[in-house]
């Protein structure tokens, strides 16, 4: 598109004074003139852009192989890129050439450039028809333009801090005038005749590398180069492609030769096809391949349609933009990344190329037109686009791409720079005819192919070509890395692209006669663009309103390679925003989240704090207001309370608190009150109380004339007296049972009273146990000790005064004396001569004996002796005693006691006998008396009777001797009885 | 529920002095408290005093039993010992018979031969468990 539109600015390039002027007006033109050119040429450059783009992104694929070889060394790309710069950029300068004068103009250009590809090319011609012919001579042509540009870029990329002033600069610099003026006449003489333009697009190409290379400078170079480009190249940028793509597959870092780098190039174009297998194979390639990229580009022309081909088209591309930009890393993945939005929107822009390739450059304005409601092209063209993509990749040389990122920096120098700037601007618009059909189909979906566009319409086409190849390198690149990513922003850069979109398919048709050439060149570029412009992009977007006005401007523009610039710039503006934006917009979104959760959480904290400071607060009034037991309370809910962060949690604990306080001390008063109730009032009990219950019922419930026990002292005393005395009433009734019931049990037991006392004494008794006793050892029961000393001391005195009193003979009273008489001889002397005869046995015998024997001899010698003790009252004694009387029979001593003659009748019966034995025996003795009445002897008499009758009395007169005989017999008879019973037993227990 | 008349605390000690002999005046005066005979319903109720006052807030017609119930008057008045009693008499027991034989005796005495007379009914007490007061 934006090729489309440097297409038509190599009206600008024509006029080297715009140029420089050029700035903001060269927008206006360049969307006027890209306008009408993009309706009108679209529909039919269709067709051929197709195949120009699927040869395109063969080839592409190729050199980006050759370029991921590069990769691994930056210089090498960027030698390539420059290389191929140069006749991509001749060959846009061609195309835009043509796209200003006409489509047929532009067809005829096309058909050239394809006899000039297909010398080029042969291989790609026959498989991919035109668009690889024409792809083919610019890559041949592009080389000698990245020579030329070489020189030029390596001095501007001195600063790359002060990009916009150095842009001014370099702008202004006479190196980008003499570039540009050389790109006119180049772009001028190269629309018909392609080689020329190539060398100064090469040159113009090396210089946007070096600038690339460093930003600031590439904004010089680039803009030199589209100056260039708009001025000479127009129609060269597909060539310049080509070759860019050679360069890099055959040779990249040698930029010399640009027959041997077409050539080069269409057998890397060739070789292409089979790169594009996968990344892995694309980097092997690099690595080890860099000599061999024929049969890559074959592989690329194969598997064209593949997305793995866009992928590796995509990473080809990407090595190319690294090449091209291979300085800052950040840029070249900033163009990588856009790169595949550019693709994203390229490959329906691509497909639209394709139709319109010829037209491109009309049709760039034309499409912006008819493309932008072509939107659509996201849709089906997404797929087709990709391939698209891959093969404008394929056929966008590093290059190409080098000239798309230095039309993207003019573009956005120019936007924002100004006149100068829009003088490159309108170079890159003359630029973008030149390579319109590859730019806008590849960059139509991403502003870095409007860049592209812009910047082969700036002076020299093919070095925008090959810038833009090197663009659209770098863009293959972030096409490949951020493929995926792309992916999604394709649809957002659909949208930008979709308005670019319109712009590449007018660059398609303006592309068309550039053709194949062009179409890879101008994704490249795009891609480069954007890589290089990462910094620039990020400038770009707000430069976006610039790009805007130039289209504005454009329509309002005459020129319509002006008026193609302006959108493309817009274009790669949008297209490098959108990236840009959607990055951005992902990284505000993501700060817009962090900041969400920073505030979320420092809302948390501050609710934290709050609620804890608050809470306290809130709890505090209710301590405040309540007793320790409340607040004790209070402080407990609260603790529970406190993971609860909402104030109305708390104003429900205080209300609760206070509520349960109330209640609380309520029920606390109303249990205390009703216990004061219903407890039993002392005062009111008893008479008294009864009392006292009257005078307060009288009062009524007056608290000031309450009862209190104090008035019930004396009257309670006299209850309790009252209660005494009935107690002691009971207890004495109790009392008095108990003695009735000791005097029945008295009565009953016939026991004295003494018992209970000897249990009282058995109590104490039993209390005795606790006697101490004595232990002689102690000291202390010394006291238990008799003192023996005294008593013994008064017994020995006692002994003593006994045993003096017993020596002390006792006093005799002399009163009591006896008067013994003095004859003692003579009463001896009578008794002397009987004892003398009797003195053998005297003791011996018996005193009876004695008595008896003496008896005779006493009364024979009374006479002479008479010993006695009552001699002198012998006869007086005689007398007294022994009287025999008739006594009565119970007087007698050994008679019965007459108790035992009334016990049994037997006795009776037997005393009669004794009786009258006594009666007997009283009768001899009286007989005895009267017959013997001399001698007696203690009460008895000689053959005193009573002693014969006497034992008879004692003994049983039967009992004696027959007692025994009956016993005897008795004993027999038992015996006989007791044998005759025992046999009768026997005799019945044996039965 | 009334005192004991001289008439019935004589025959109930002549019973009971047959069991505890003198020991009943330990009954009658206790340590431990006073402790009164009471009659009620033809049947003699050993109580405390302690329970005897709170049993005086009690009607005739409604009090059932107070303290332990030692035994019943006859309509003969006659004084018949219930089981309950033994709790009282155990420890002063000399026995719950009449002895007709001394120990000498009762070794080698007749299996048949009566040993000691009737007096208590130990039996008594699983026969009129229900009834016993």
């Amino acid at each position: 598109m934006s090729k489309k539109r440097q297409g038509q600015f190599p009206a600008f390039r024509n006029c080297p004074a715009k140029r420089v002027k050029v700035g903001g007006i060269r927008c206006s033109p360049s969307k006027t003139v890209g306008h009408p050119e993009l309706t009108s040429p679209a529909p039919p450059n269709t067709a051929p852009q197709l195949d120009m783009q699927k040869a395109n992104s063969r080839p592409a694929d190729l050199p980006t192989s050759g370029f991921s070889k590069c990769k691994n060394g930056q210089k090498l790309e960027a030698g390539f890129l420059q290389t191929s710069k140069s006749p991509i950029v001749r060959s846009k300068n061609s195309m835009s050439d043509d796209d200003i004068d006409s489509e047929e103009e532009l067809k005829a250009m096309l058909a050239e450039e394809k006899k000039s590809q297909t010398t080029t090319f042969p291989k790609t011609d026959s498989t991919e028809e035109g668009s690889f012919e024409v792809v083919g001579v610019d890559f041949q042509l592009n080389p000698v333009r990245s020579g030329l540009k070489q020189k030029s870029p390596q001095a501007p990329r001195s600063g790359n801090a002060t990009r916009l002033a150095e842009d001014d600069q370099e702008y202004d610099s006479g190196d980008t005038d003499e570039i540009i003026a050389g790109g006119r006449n180049g772009g001028q003489s190269k629309d018909k005749q392609t080689i020329l333009p190539k060398d100064k697009s090469k040159q113009k190409e090396d210089l946007l590398k070096n600038r690339a290379n460093c930003p600031s400078s590439r904004h010089a170079t680039e803009m030199s180069k589209r100056k260039n480009l708009r001025g000479s190249e127009g129609g060269s940028v597909s060539r310049t492609k080509c070759i860019a793509k050679k360069l890099p597959r055959v040779s990249p870092e040698s930029e010399g030769g640009e027959s041997e780098e077409s050539l080069d190039y269409e057998s890397m174009m060739s070789n292409c096809c089979r790169l594009d297998l996968t990344l892995a194979d694309l980097e092997k390639l690099a690595n080890g391949d860099a000599e061999s990229p024929g049969g890559d580009a074959r592989r690329a022309e194969q598997a064209l349609p593949k997305r793995q081909d866009t992928g590796s088209g995509q990473k080809r591309k990407k090595a190319p933009k690294k090449g091209a930009r291979c300085i800052n890393p950040k840029d070249i993945l900033a163009s990588l990344l856009e790169g595949e939005e550019k693709i994203s929107g390229q490959n329906p822009p691509e497909e639209t190329m394709s139709k319109s390739k010829f037209q491109a450059f009309r049709g760039m304005g034309a499409l912006y037109g008819g493309e932008k409601p072509k939107k659509p092209f996201k849709h089906s063209g997404i797929t087709t686009q990709v391939k698209g993509q891959d093969s404008l990749k394929q056929e966008a040389s590093p290059g190409s791409s080098v000239g798309k990122q230095a039309f993207d920096l003019n573009t956005y120098s120019s936007d924002e720079m100004s006149p100068p700037q829009d003088g490159k601007e309108a170079n890159g618009a003359n630029s973008l005819p030149h390579c319109p059909g590859k730019l806008p189909r590849r960059q139509p979906a991403s502003g870095d192919q409007r860049g592209a566009v812009q910047s082969p319409s700036s002076s020299s086409e093919c070095e925008s070509a090959s810038l833009s190849s090197l663009s659209s390198f770098g863009a293959k690149k972030p096409l490949s890395l951020n493929a995926k990513t792309c992916r999604t922003d394709l649809g957002s850069d659909d949208g930008l692209g979709t308005t670019e979109l319109g712009d590449p398919k007018g660059e398609g048709s303006d592309s068309i006669p550039l053709g194949p050439s062009a179409g890879p060149e101008p994704e490249r570029e795009p891609a480069v663009l954007k890589t290089q412009f990462k910094k620039p992009l990020q400038l770009s977007v707000g430069r976006d309103g610039a790009p805007s006005r130039v289209q504005g401007k454009g329509p309002e523009g005459s020129q319509a390679r002006e008026t193609e610039c302006p959108p493309s710039p817009v274009a790669l503006a949008d297209a490098i925003s959108p990236p840009r934006n959607s990055q951005d917009n992902q990284k505000r979104l993501a700060a817009l989240e962090e900041r969400r959760r920073e505030r979320e959480l420092q809302k948390q904290l501050v609710h934290r704090a709050l609620s804890s400071l608050d809470s306290h607060p809130a709890n505090k009034p209710s301590h405040i207001l309540f007793g320790s037991d409340s607040e004790d309370e209070t402080e407990e809910k609260d603790g529970g309370d406190k993971p609860l962060p909402g104030g109305g949690v708390r104003r429900d604990l205080a209300s609760k608190t206070s509520g349960k306080l109330f209640e609380s001390s309520e029920d606390e008063e109303q249990e205390t009150d009703d216990e004061a109730r219903f407890q039993i009032k002392p005062q009111f009990e008893g008479k008294a109380g009864k009392k006292l219950m009257s005078l307060q019922s009288h009062f009524g419930a007056d608290d000031r004339f309450r009862m209190d026990a104090r008035f019930l002292e004396s009257e309670s005393e006299e209850e309790e007296e009252e209660i005494k005395e009935a107690e002691t009433a009971e207890e004495e009734e109790l009392i008095a049972e108990k003695k009735k019931n000791m005097e029945v049990i008295k009565n009953i037991l016939h026991v004295s009273h003494r018992a209970p006392k000897l249990s009282k004494e058995e109590t104490a008794a039993k209390q005795f146990r606790n006697i101490v006793r004595y232990d002689p050892t102690r000291l202390d029961h010394a006291t238990f000790e008799r003192k023996v000393d005294p008593e013994e001391k008064e017994s020995k005195a006692k002994r003593r005064r006994k045993r003096e009193e017993a020596e002390t003979l006792p006093e005799v009273s002399r009163d009591l004396y006896h008067s013994i008489a003095a004859d003692l001889k003579e009463r001896f002397r009578a008794t002397t001569p009987a004892l003398g005869t009797g003195a053998a046995g005297p003791w011996n015998e018996t005193p009876e004996e004695t008595e008896t024997a003496t008896a005779p001899g006493a009364p024979e010698g009374l006479g002479e002796f008479t010993f006695s003790f009552f001699g002198p009252d012998v006869s007086e004694v005689k007398q007294e005693p022994y009287k025999t009387e008739a006594r009565p029979p119970g007087r007698m001593a050994w008679q019965r006691d007459p108790r035992f003659q009334d016990s049994s009748s037997e006795e009776d019966e037997e005393e009669p006998a004794p009786a009258d034995g006594s009666r007997e025996v009283a009768r001899p003795e009286e007989a005895q008396p009267s017959e013997k009445p001399a001698r007696r002897f203690f009460f008895f008499s000689e053959n005193d009777e009573r002693l014969r009758v006497g034992p008879g009395s004692f003994w049983q007169a039967s009992g004696s001797q027959p007692s025994s005989e009956d016993w005897e017999s008795r004993t027999v008879a038992l015996l006989q009885d007791c044998r005759k019973k025992h046999k009768a037993a026997r005799r019945k227990a044996k039965p | 529920m009334r005192p004991l008349t001289e008439e019935e605390t004589s025959t109930l000690f002549q019973k009971l002095s047959k069991y505890i002999g003198e020991n009943i005046q330990l009954l009658v005066d206790r340590p431990d408290g006073t402790y009164c005979f009471r009659l009620h319903k033809d049947r003699v109720y050993y109580v405390s005093e302690k329970i005897l006052k709170l049993a005086v807030n009690i009607s005739r017609e409604k009090l059932v039993s107070l303290g332990t119930c030692f035994g019943k008057f006859t309509k003969t008045q006659k004084f018949r010992l219930h089981i309950t009693a033994l709790d009282y008499l155990a420890p002063y027991a000399k026995g719950f018979g009449v002895a007709a034989k001394s120990t000498q005796d009762c070794r080698k005495v007749d299996p048949m031969a009566i040993v000691v007379f009737h007096q208590a009914d130990i039996g008594e007490y699983v026969r009129h468990e229900d009834t016993l007061i």
